[in-house]
């Protein structure tokens, strides 16, 4: 399978862009897109729908095919591969519980292929909707078995924390779940999760929960433990503006690696704070750190020994990073992304997601923050 | 770009003596300083808030620690208190027990005493009238009086007298041998003659069986090994697990005889010398015990006696005398037929 990677400030840019990268003759079956919600989706979508390109799209919180992160552009994975091996599927989950939906699209899945792998993205309302991706993931394991190979992110809103938006040909939706669905048996998918983030502290314990606000840790108000542990003392209206992003939980689970949890806004009022992707009364967590900064080195170590022993040959890469990872890498974030790429050297897309799904080492599928999920794609 | 790279970048960039070449030159490399310096200062700027951060977290692990510490510290003081209280009440059970078989004795005790007195008794009346018959004689006029009959009368009052302090030292014996019984805590170890302080307790408990169910009757059988060198223990605490022994044998033959009416009750008392160490066996042919039960029976407290029959003390006691001494205590059994206690009791 051939790749290229494009990317662009406009639809215009961006249509000639792909046509420079036709003109050797390549002409892509898909394209995994990521794009600013600034931009104009159906613009885009409907450029590609004229070269008879199937689309998996996904706006974001920044998008990149390098170590150049982009912000408001588009960024965009252009493959030919072989059209029998991958199918999109997109629906909306406003009429429907959102893991109804996905166990529904499992079972197409399922029908395609006997052994499907996912690349999944979904749109939500970002203030209302974090405990919604766990559920969906289960949902599909349901159907295809806790081994199916999972990745991907939740698209993203340039920081707005409003709504997001998933895509294909002649359709989008602020609500919904999308999968590119592939042929196990024909597309080899391969990929990481890392966070790097070290969990310090003794482990505390999730005593009140509402909705996705954590009201208390260890029957003490959620915001004055975090407050404490920023060593900030900070007025009402400093807390309601303050994003504690360095501060992130790790959710302690039975088997597998920790989860990470972002750490979201303050609740004044309430003394509470807003935990991106699901938490729930009893959890266990222990606070985390942001990464070394030697975790780019090793990010990049790991995706080397994973390509030497699992995928020497790649066709192509993509990448999930947590929105929560540019605050807490900055402006070495791009090293992070190039590195990676340097490993496998096959054109690459990317994008800055609310949350990633993927694998821990040695557990279960999660949905996660604060992790850069890389996955390389080969068709055999 | 940061505003003092800039002024250079700018200030280089209006030197007409520099060359493009070198401007595009200077040009990256101040962008190259401008993207370090930006690194520099975020990781200055992540570097701090962190460092802030796990002070704090340090400093309330340290906190949590401390807090374990004293929970635990807490904790172990209790555990001492309740391990105290717990000694204080199996002291008081020992207590206890030693008072219930005591109380157990006293009427195995109170039969034994009556032979020696029925004895005392009986002798002092016919040494009395013998001697109202020697009275008799001598008051015949000389020539009457039978000398012969005289020396024969006073022959038997001797051997009467000589009867009655028998038995009453008998009686005496009984009456030290309860004392020591009842004396609180440990006595002092002292050479024992094993055989008599098994045969004894034999007995009393008997004559104990006897007096709180009159029917009962076991046929008792004592093979006791004459060669038993005196041995060092502590007369009243080996009495004690001779008495449990022996309590249970007749318990159990006891129970089975009221099953079945042709069954012969049978207890065994052998002693042995092994050489070095001593065996003391008692054997009955009661019940047996189930071997489900066989491990449990040495425990505190576990009793297969129905309620208030028994406290569940006296073999765990038991087991805890002899191994206080250096031996061994141990039951081999066979199910509806026989059970054998062995004592083994080092020879120093």
């Amino acid at each position: 399978m051939k790749a290229k990677s494009i990317k662009g400030n406009s639809t215009a840019e961006i249509k000639i862009g792909l046509e420079k990268s036709m003109e050797d003759g390549f002409r892509p079956s898909l394209a995994i897109v990521f794009a600013s919600i600034k931009q104009d989706i159906d613009a885009i979508c409907d450029l590609l729908d004229l070269q008879d390109i199937k689309i998996f799209g996904a706006t974001s919180c920044g998008e990149f095919i390098d170590g150049e992160i982009g912000s408001g552009t588009i960024a965009m994975l252009l493959l030919d591969m072989d059209p029998s091996n991958f199918r999109i599927l997109l629906e909306d989950y406003r009429e429907n519980d959102p893991e109804v939906v996905a166990e529904a699209m499992a079972k197409k899945a399922k029908e395609y292929f006997k052994n499907p792998s996912f690349i999944i993205s979904s749109s939500i309302e970002v203030m209302n909707s974090s405990s919604m991706c766990e559920p969906i993931l289960r949902s599909i394991e349901a159907v295809t078995g806790q081994d199916t190979v999972i990745w991907g992110g939740r698209a993203g809103d340039d920081f707005l924390f409003d709504e997001t938006i998933v895509f294909t040909n002649g359709q989008s939706t602020k609500r919904g779940i999308i999968l590119l669905v592939l042929n196990g048996e024909k597309v080899l998918v391969k990929g990481q999760s890392t966070s790097g983030l070290k969990a310090v502290g003794t482990p505390k314990t999730i005593t009140k929960v509402i909705g996705d606000w954590v009201m208390e840790i260890d029957n003490q108000p959620a915001a004055d433990i975090v407050l404490k542990y920023l060593g900030l003392h900070l007025t009402q209206e400093e807390a309601e503006s303050y994003n504690p992003g360095i501060i992130v939980f790790s959710l302690l689970r039975d088997q597998g690696e920790p989860v990470m949890r972002s750490t979201g806004v303050f609740n004044w009022k309430e003394k509470s704070i807003l935990i991106s992707s699901g938490i729930k009364t009893g959890d266990k967590i222990r606070f985390t750190l942001p990464p070394d900064f030697e975790i780019i080195e090793e990010v990049s170590r790991n995706a080397g020994k994973i390509k030497e022993k699992e995928m020497p040959e790649a066709d192509a890469l993509l990448m999930f990073s947590c929105a929560g990872r540019l605050g807490q890498l900055g402006p070495l974030m791009g090293e992070e992304i190039d590195g990676i790429r340097d490993v496998f050297k096959v054109p690459m897309a990317g994008f800055f997601a609310y949350g990633e799904f993927g694998r821990t080492d040695n557990g279960n599928n999660e949905f996660h923050n604060h992790t850069c999920c890389w996955v390389a794609l080969k068709e055999k | 770009m940061n505003r003092h790279l800039q002024h250079i970048l700018d200030t280089l960039l209006q030197i007409e003596a520099i060359s493009d070449e070198q401007k595009s030159s200077l040009n990256k490399s101040l962008k190259d300083a401008d993207k370090e310096l930006t690194i520099l200062e975020f990781k200055l700027d992540r570097t701090e808030k962190v460092k802030r951060t796990t002070a704090i977290l340090l400093e309330e692990t340290i906190e949590e620690l401390e807090l374990k510490r004293k929970a635990i510290e807490e904790t172990n003081s209790a555990l001492q208190k309740s391990l105290e209280e717990l000694k204080a009440t199996q002291a008081q059970l020992i207590q206890s027990e030693k008072m219930a078989s005591l109380g157990e004795l006293t009427a195995g005790i109170a039969h034994e005493i009556q032979n020696p007195l029925n004895f005392v008794n009986n002798f002092s009346e016919v040494s009395a009238e013998l001697m109202e018959e020697l009275k008799g004689e001598r008051s015949k006029v000389k020539g009457e009086r039978d000398e012969t009959v005289e020396e024969e009368i006073i022959g038997d009052v001797i051997e009467n007298l000589n009867k009655i302090t028998l038995h009453g030292k008998r009686a005496d014996a009984i009456v030290k041998g309860m004392l020591e019984h009842s004396k609180r805590g440990s006595g002092q170890k002292e050479p024992t003659d094993l055989n008599a302080l098994a045969d004894d307790f034999l007995r009393l408990t008997y004559q104990s069986f006897l007096a709180k169910d009159p029917d009962f009757r076991a046929e008792l059988t004592t093979n006791l090994d004459p060669d038993l060198p005196r041995i060092s223990v502590i007369p009243q605490d080996i009495g004690k697990v001779l008495l449990n022994l022996y309590s249970n044998a007749f318990y159990a033959v006891n129970e089975r005889a009221k099953t079945d009416p042709n069954f012969q009750p049978k207890v065994e008392l052998t002693t042995r010398n092994l050489g070095g160490k001593i065996e003391v066996d008692v054997k009955d042919n009661g019940f047996g015990i189930p071997q489900k039960i066989v491990d449990k029976i040495f425990q505190p407290f576990f009793t297969t006696k129905p309620t208030g029959q028994g406290t569940g003390l006296g073999l765990s006691l038991s087991y805890d005398i002899v191994k206080a001494h250096g031996g061994e205590l141990k039951v081999e059994t066979i199910e509806g037929e026989v059970t054998e206690f062995i004592i083994h009791l080092p020879i120093v």
